[in-house]
């Protein structure tokens, strides 16, 4: 039962032929079978699963329509959402313990659609990072090879997803942090254009670029799952006053496998010197693959990409020193050094010495370092420009053609350490995917095959408020692929 | 352009209120030098191109307004249910003025 997609669980359950409960309940049976070996979830709530589950049974029992497509269909939660009087750590000691007063939006429009969450997900501290490796929980493990990482920030959705521990996850991706993923794990993971889900109770790390999305093992699972998270919220002052694409119907388009009349620009900058040639041959398969589906294919250069990374590891840093400063220990979080001898800014030095680890330090740091006087022009204020140079690189681009496509990473899933003791190595797995965050733009991964032995993801990128574009390609690529995910060995 | 110091990551590390010890002091200053020095490539880009001008967010933001009409917010309880440290009501933190004010 846990191998079904979310479309197939949901249409059975709201059928009458299979309960929620059930459905749920084999799920928590696999977490506890499988979870030991990979550290994906940070808490699980049984509990609070099953009761979602059981009203869902209880309304098709009842004879009630389905209170969304994906009703009953069990969850996990990134651990960066909050969720009212369930643990929210972020992946962080200063969070330890913290019980929300409030639900995120995302997470108040999953409890809407009857969705049970099965529990929190593992992620680098406050989402930052491409491996898992910076959560103060430990590492989590990918399903494909528990010695190697299982992609980051979200690397706990993503395992989830992939080891059947849950048939959909919710991610963020402020850099990536879906779409990595996604790739390295062989499912799919979307970033919706910025604005698109609402970022209400999604603890902060970078404002501008932050964006919840769907990660599910198909195409069509994605597009059920956007449709319940996406819309205007006014409690998000950055939330996008538009119709939600019609991502489910451009899915359900695409599976027919006919891409006639659609125009894909290859990104040319993303390929060469630190790919892995595993990748660019499952890449090079994969626009053959759109080729032979009818699109047309067309090389584009946008050359401004070449600057995105670092770019973003200015801009993302600097937003981050300002947001994380809400980490004082005053209101709520970690406290540490209080014996009564020691000021509030003592106080407040120490418990955020104990509270956060080293790339969270790190990047806090470099964020003030290029905010402060005299360093900001050539830091921060460069940074920013770039970002407009990127913005017009693809708006350039989608003047020629409907989507671009890119590997999603330049390397399959790495070793477990290998990359800790070097920032800027890990920060080479980001490479492809910072660009459409920066213009906040829609973007996701399918996977397109292994290399290795490890999976590899199709990058798609689409522009702002087109994500029924890209989701009309992928469904039609994933058609013509078919599964990768079958291939995965048993835990 | 960029050649960190420890001085430098200390002073760093004060401003962001963030304590560091000389472990770490060894650690950071060499890592903070490499992702600096790295990240400064942004300014050859814009030096080559003319009027470009910066974008601090991907949507043209405008302010939102609504209403100012009273709603429901949290309860003093739930405001202090994750605090530290509470007393009568409010939260309690460490003395925030030096003996000699």
């Amino acid at each position: 039962m846990i191998k079904q997609t979310a479309a197939e669980l949901a249409a059975r359950i709201h059928a009458g032929e299979i309960s929620s409960v059930d459905v749920t309940q084999a799920h928590l049976d696999r977490i506890t079978k499988v979870d030991d070996q990979l550290n994906a979830f940070l808490h699980v709530d049984a509990e609070g699963a099953l009761a979602a589950a059981a009203k869902v049974d209880a309304d098709v029992a009842a004879g009630k329509p389905p209170v969304s497509p994906l009703a009953g269909v069990p969850l996990a939660l990134k651990d960066v959402m909050t969720t009212k009087g369930v643990p929210t750590t972020c992946g962080s000691k200063t969070l330890e313990g913290w019980l929300p007063p409030y639900d995120a939006t995302v997470t108040r429009k999953l409890r809407e659609a009857g969705v049970p969450i099965l529990g929190k997900t593992n992620m680098d501290e406050f989402a930052m990072g491409s491996s898992t490796e910076n959560s103060a929980y430990g590492p989590t493990r990918n399903p494909w090879d528990t010695s190697r990482i299982p992609g980051g920030s979200g690397g706990g959705s993503s395992a989830a997803i992939a080891s059947f521990e849950a048939p959909l996850a919710i991610g963020t991706d402020t850099g990536g942090s879906i779409r990595q993923p996604g790739a390295v794990t062989g499912t799919v993971g979307v970033k919706p254009t910025y604005g698109g889900v609402s970022r209400y109770g999604l603890v902060a790390f970078s404002s501008s670029l932050d964006q919840a999305g769907p990660c599910a093992r198909t195409v069509l699972d994605a597009a059920l799952l956007h449709e319940i998270i996406a819309g205007h919220d006014p409690m998000d002052s950055t939330s996008i006053n538009a119709p939600v694409p019609n991502v489910v119907e451009a899915a359900k388009q695409g599976a027919n496998g006919d891409l006639t009349g659609v125009k894909v620009g290859v990104v040319t900058e993303f390929s060469g010197e630190g790919y892995q040639q595993g990748v660019l041959d499952s890449f090079q398969a994969a626009v053959e693959q759109l080729r032979a589906l009818g699109a047309e294919v067309v090389e584009i250069s946008c050359p401004s990409f070449d600057y995105a990374l670092p770019a973003y590891y200015l801009i993302a840093p600097s937003e981050c020193s300002s947001n994380l400063a809400r980490f004082d220990a005053m209101r709520y979080g970690l406290r540490v050094g209080d014996d009564g001898d020691h000021s509030a800014e003592d106080v407040m030095s120490a418990s955020r010495e104990a509270g956060f680890g080293a790339e969270v330090k790190r990047r806090i740091m470099i964020g003030t370092y290029a905010l402060s006087s005299g360093y900001y022009d050539a830091y921060y204020g460069s940074a920013q420009q770039v970002r407009t140079l990127i913005t017009r690189d693809f708006a350039a681009a989608y003047e020629q053609v409907d989507v671009l496509v890119s590997p999603t990473t330049p390397t399959t899933a790495f070793k477990i350490g290998e990359r800790v003791d070097d920032p800027m190595a890990m920060y080479l797995a980001d490479l492809c995917t910072i660009p459409a965050n920066l213009a906040g733009n829609a973007a996701m991964s399918v996977p397109s095959g292994l290399a290795d032995g490890l999976p590899v993801g199709l990058q798609i990128m689409a522009p702002a408020l087109a994500d029924d574009r890209m989701y009309r390609v992928a469904a039609a690529y994933e058609s013509a692929r078919g599964p990768v995910l079958n291939e995965i060995p048993e835990l | 352009m960029p050649n960190i110091s420890r001085d430098e990551v200390a002073h760093l590390a004060k401003l962001a209120r963030l304590g560091v010890t000389d472990d770490e002091l060894d650690t950071f200053a060499p890592q903070l030098d490499v992702i600096l020095e790295s990240v400064a490539k942004v300014s050859e880009v814009v030096g080559t191109e003319q009027d470009v001008p910066p974008t601090s967010h991907a949507v043209e933001l405008t302010n939102v307004f609504r209403e100012d009409e009273v709603r429901q917010g949290l309860t003093q309880e739930q405001a202090l249910s994750g605090a530290p440290a509470a007393e009568d009501g409010r939260f309690r933190v460490p003395r925030i003025l030096g003996e000699e004010q």
